[in-house]
């Protein structure tokens, strides 16, 4: 299972709205809120190619300008 | 890697919206491997321009966003902005993770640009200035902790020229040498095939914003 | 209830996250808890010939992290790139699991069992109708010891042919058969600490800041430390090897053999040679001349000892006559001054002089006269066997010291510097194999040019490839792959991925690697380093060593390996160490190793190593007031070996006006099998390029990246131009690198060898270039 550390860049303004939309999406942590605009998050997923559908799901999210991942796990751990 | 352009078929339309959306997926599936990378020039709202690209400011006017360049470019190093890019959105950017600028000696995107956005007067490779590469993280560079890395080095365009390495003394060990690639903005043109190949997930060489060199009295 | 690894991960993953935006944060305690909790082990580097250790962070069955050793004498602590990115190299998508066995143009999935039975019945049939000549194993200077040691003990104790041979015979051969001849034992009487004992080091045709890395930043060093050192770069191209020396001169393709023969004139000339040395240590000889090139199939060319004349030392400088600077500069292309001023460097006696080399001198059809005449130059000055003052041909691989040449996995070689043509190493090594002595042929076996030759020729019909890509990496290799295409050898790989040799096996076999399993390395200064298992291999995969011994018990040879299965390593090094012991070669018990970042041979009688071999001030072999003494050549003599001047096999002409020459860079190894699967490895370095000329490059209206077809006679290939990039040939010369997988540069190589130790010349063929 895969797990990310994600860094969404939103438009200012927005960013609080974002995040509490973010935080109802399953596999999806928030982290952190960035007043510029930038949200921390952690997702995790089953598999690599559901991560990259998650991924893009977020990007389409209105007011995302970008999805930039900083971190990527992908050991097999059932712990 | 193919020098032949392999999208020649295809509308602009759906060369715009593949070049805008693809790269962070494909980032994903391709590598597959460890960890994947966030661009901290992007960070500091630097956008990497074509060569030629005139100041700024004056670009973003100039660019008429007809995405010539990007299909003149046979790397297709230069990819045309989206939404992410606001204000900007659809004008031409290089990501040099993904791909850089190879510097073609007869600059087919300058060619190609109707506009004026990118400067016509520029012949010389040496001479153009998207931007210089800058050792951000030194105290993660594989090359400055003492390993045999200069990749960024070796694969410089301008080898000895932008990138020199200045031998020293490693201290740690009391019998190897420390070969730290140094970079000389005065001769960098920003191309990012240093932070191309920067073998760190996180590349420790990026091209940031050229600055002018400051002019003083003092002589040496 | 603590936190689940699982939390930790994810906790990691915000870190990072959150230090990529550049926001400080401390790392969450039970982030750090994950990277608890991981075993470290010590093991050498499994890629080029320096040795460096490392060591292995292992948790979960797992390679986690892998950093320099410290406590490693030869690195401490440091690594090359490739090295950095080492545990990687196991954990590619295509690891081979299972046994893999030919049905038609398919591989089918098999068991041990059908793959081993099957290899066995191909063998026994063979072994049948043909006799056990027709059948070969080819293995590796990446192969331990323990599996070089089970791979000749299988073919020559067992099989009863000397059809074994390594891939070591293309990059050290030439340096083992003048080790041999001048001095009467393979490997170096200096090491490591020359590099930084010395003032003054010539290269000879080698890029040390690429090949050799972790090596070359140490002899940069001395030169950082001390600025009277000088480094002088002799070859064909400017690499970033130059680009750190004092001077670099010029030389043309095959120019060394005009070079070191004119230097050798002025050296004689002026009396700048140290006649008590040569006096005491020095017998001359004249060699066997006009020499083939190997081209033509079973030819054979050996220098027996009526080949061989005697001379004194008077004959010998009226010989070197006719060598004056100005016949070297014609041939060579150094400058007649040049010549003069080098031998003046080479007889300097404020100088420790230190000549390296590598595969520009060993890849040579005239690779073996290229080191006699190196070594030459340290006979007659007597520059050798003293702390930072010796010759050191550098090796290629991890284990072709270790392996290849001390076990002596060659068609010729026995363990210790014995040979299968000697009665009494025959019969020595017979005694300690528990067999009847005549069981190892006294035949030489087929070496690797006419191995593979002779799978063309229908007359090898199984053939048995570990660890190693001839299918890639031999010369004019197409006539090869037509050959094993048309399946007329049974050809069993036995690898740890998909490579251009498993392409047209019958039966692919996966294998363990590196720490998959125990073993032991040797590497270029006689230094021995052992290390652990410390995962399991994935899948099916076994231990080469496994999978020989399992195939001797098919061929009811299994009593030649009766080790326990738990006292395995330690037993069969026993076994191995007697070889060694009392000829100057001696190895330490095993246990030893165990404990120690390597040793390096001879070990001494209170169990220290050897840095220094032949002089007493540090061989126990050499007697306190005797000073310097070749004790294992004949008489105490060695030789300096007449040897002149011959052309390389084919030169640039009309048609293919250009010299091509191959190498390595620093980013990838070998074949690439390894480092082409490292992402980060693939992403520095994606792509074998060609190196052009500026000049040149602006004549044919060629520009950097442009697309360029190479061609020689033998084959073609394309590739993007490199120009004014790391390196830079002389002009009339294009490189290239042979790690591509995808590019079959060797398909151009010409197959001529040197006759003497039968290594190809990867270095010399004619091509034209063209745009593409």
């Amino acid at each position: 299972m895969p797990v990310s550390g994600i860094v969404l860049n939103c438009v200012a303004a927005r960013v609080n709205d974002i995040a509490l939309r973010l935080a109802e999406v399953r596999c999806l942590e928030v982290h952190g809120v960035l007043p510029d605009g930038r949200i921390v998050a952690v997702i995790e997923a089953d598999t690599v190619d559901d991560e990259v559908a998650l991924v893009s799901e977020i990007q389409e999210i209105e007011d995302v300008i970008s999805v930039q991942v900083a971190y990527h796990n992908f050991e097999d751990v059932n712990a | 890697m193919s020098a032949e352009p392999t999208y020649t078929g295809i509308t602009r339309r759906q060369f715009l919206k593949g070049g805008a959306i693809t790269p962070i997926a494909f980032m994903l599936a391709g590598s597959g491997v460890a960890t994947v990378y966030l661009r901290p020039a992007d960070a500091q709202g630097f956008t990497l321009r074509p060569p030629g690209a005139i100041a700024a400011k004056r670009f973003l006017s100039a660019c008429i966003r007809c995405g010539k360049c990007a299909q003149a470019c046979p790397y297709r190093s230069i990819r045309m902005a989206g939404g992410e890019a606001g204000i900007g959105i659809g004008t031409p950017l290089i990501t040099p993770r993904e791909m850089p600028c190879y510097l073609c000696s007869d600059l087919p995107c300058i060619k190609a640009c109707p506009s004026g956005a990118l400067d016509k007067e520029l012949k010389e490779i040496e001479k153009i200035r998207m931007g210089t590469a800058v050792i951000i993280d030194r105290e993660s560079c594989l090359s400055i902790r003492g390993l045999r890395c200069e990749v960024c080095y070796r694969q410089c365009p301008l080898i000895d020229k932008a990138i020199t390495i200045e031998p020293r003394h490693n201290t740690r060990t009391g019998e190897h040498t420390i070969m730290e690639p140094v970079v000389h903005k005065e001769k960098c043109v920003g191309c990012g095939i240093c932070e191309n190949s920067c073998v760190l997930p996180k590349p420790v060489i990026v091209v940031q914003k050229s600055v002018e060199t400051q002019k003083d009295s003092y002589e040496f | 209830m603590g936190l689940t690894r699982r939390d930790f991960i994810k906790a990691s993953a915000a870190a990072a996250a959150f230090a990529a935006v550049g926001v400080p944060v401390v790392r969450p305690k039970d982030a750090q808890a994950a990277e608890a909790g991981i075993t470290w082990g010590k093991a050498p580097c499994r890629y080029c010939g320096v040795g460096c250790c490392v060591l292995v962070g292992v948790k979960g069955g797992k390679i986690v992290a892998t950093k320099g050793d410290p406590a490693g004498p030869v690195n401490k602590g440091l690594n090359c790139i490739k090295g950095y990115f080492l545990s990687k190299a196991l954990y590619g998508k295509d690891r081979l699991t299972t046994p893999l066995i030919r049905k038609g143009n398919k591989m089918v999935e098999a068991s041990w069992d059908e793959a081993l039975d099957l290899i066995a019945s191909k063998y026994k049939e063979a072994i049948a109708a043909h006799g056990p000549d027709s059948v070969a194993m080819y293995g590796s200077g990446q192969w331990t010891i323990h599996e070089g040691y089970t791979a000749s003990k299988l073919m020559k104790g067992g099989i009863g042919t000397n059809n074994l041979e390594p891939n070591a015979r293309l990059c050290m051969a030439s340096a083992v058969v003048a080790f041999m001849n001048t001095f009467g034992s393979d490997e170096p009487m200096g090491c490591y600490d020359d590099l930084d004992l010395g003032d003054t080091y010539i290269l000879w045709g080698a890029n040390m800041a690429e090949a050799h890395p972790v090596l070359f930043s140490r002899l940069i060093d001395n030169k950082l430390k001390h600025p009277g050192v000088k480094l002088i770069d002799v070859a064909t191209r400017k690499t970033r090897t130059t680009k750190m020396a004092d001077e670099y001169i010029a030389m043309k393709p095959q120019g060394d053999l005009a070079a070191i023969n004119a230097i050798i004139h002025v050296i004689l000339r002026d009396k700048l040679y140290d006649e008590a040395f040569i006096k005491q240590h020095v017998s001359f000889k004249r060699g066997k001349e006009n020499a083939p090139y190997g081209l033509k199939d079973k030819e054979v060319f050996n220098e027996t000892p009526a080949d061989i004349k005697n001379l004194t030392f008077d004959e010998y400088k009226e010989l070197m006559k006719q060598f004056t600077p100005q016949w070297g500069e014609k041939l060579s292309g150094i400058p007649a001054k040049k010549i003069e001023e080098l031998a003046r460097i080479y007889s300097d006696k404020s100088r420790k002089v230190n000549s390296l080399w590598t595969m520009g001198v060993n890849q040579h059809s005239r690779g073996v006269w290229v080191n006699n005449l190196i070594y030459n130059l340290h006979l007659l000055t007597g520059k050798i066997c003293k702390p930072g003052e010796n010759p050191l041909s550098l090796t290629g691989q991890p284990s072709a010291c270790g392996t290849a040449r001390e076990v002596g996995t060659f068609a010729h070689r026995l363990p210790a510097d014995m040979v299968v043509m000697n009665e009494a190493h025959r019969k020595k090594t017979a005694g300690i194999w528990g067999i009847d002595p005549a069981k190892i042929s006294a035949k030489v076996g087929l070496h690797t040019m006419e191995m593979f030759r002779a799978i063309d020729r229908n007359e090898l019909k199984c053939v048995w490839i570990q660890c190693t890509n001839p299918f890639q990496s031999l010369p004019n290799v197409s006539r090869l792959r037509k050959a094993a295409e048309a399946r007329k050898a049974f050809i069993v790989v036995s690898d740890i991925y998909p490579t251009k040799s498993t392409e047209v096996a019958d039966v692919i076999l996966p294998s363990a690697s590196w720490v998959e399993k125990e073993g032991v390395y040797g590497n270029t200064e006689r230094r021995t380093q052992q290390w652990f298992k410390m995962i399991e291999p994935p899948g099916k995969a076994k231990e080469d060593t496994w999978q020989m011994i399992e195939f001797a018990k098919r061929m009811g040879l299994g009593h030649l390996f009766p080790y326990s299965e738990k006292g395995f390593y330690k037993e069969m090094w026993e076994e191995y160490r007697q070889f060694t012991i009392g000829v100057g070669k001696d190895l330490a018990p095993y246990e030893a190793y165990a404990k120690v970042r390597g040793m390096r041979w001879p070990i001494k009688p209170d169990g220290k190593e050897t840095r220094w071999r032949y002089t007493e001030a540090d061989d126990t072999n050499v007697k306190t007031g005797e000073g310097i003494k070749f004790y294992k050549a004949p008489g105490n003599k060695v030789n300096v070996w007449f040897r002149p001047y011959e052309p390389p096999a084919e030169s640039p002409d009309k048609e293919y006006p250009f010299w091509f020459c191959t190498g390595r860079l620093l980013e990838h190894w070998h074949t690439g099998t390894m480092t082409g699967r490292v992402p980060e490895l693939k992403r520095a370095v994606s792509g074998a390029t060609i190196e052009i000329h500026p000049e040149d490059a602006k004549q044919m209206g060629i520009k950097n990246r442009d697309m360029v077809r190479i061609t020689s006679r033998r084959g073609s290939v394309v590739l993007p131009a490199e120009i004014n990039g790391r390196s830079t040939p002389e002009k009339g010369s294009v490189f290239t690198t042979f790690f591509d997988e995808t590019k079959l540069i060797n398909e151009l190589c010409i197959d001529a060898f040197d006759p003497l130790s039968k290594e190809p010349d990867f270095k010399k063929c004619a091509v034209k270039v063209k745009k593409a």
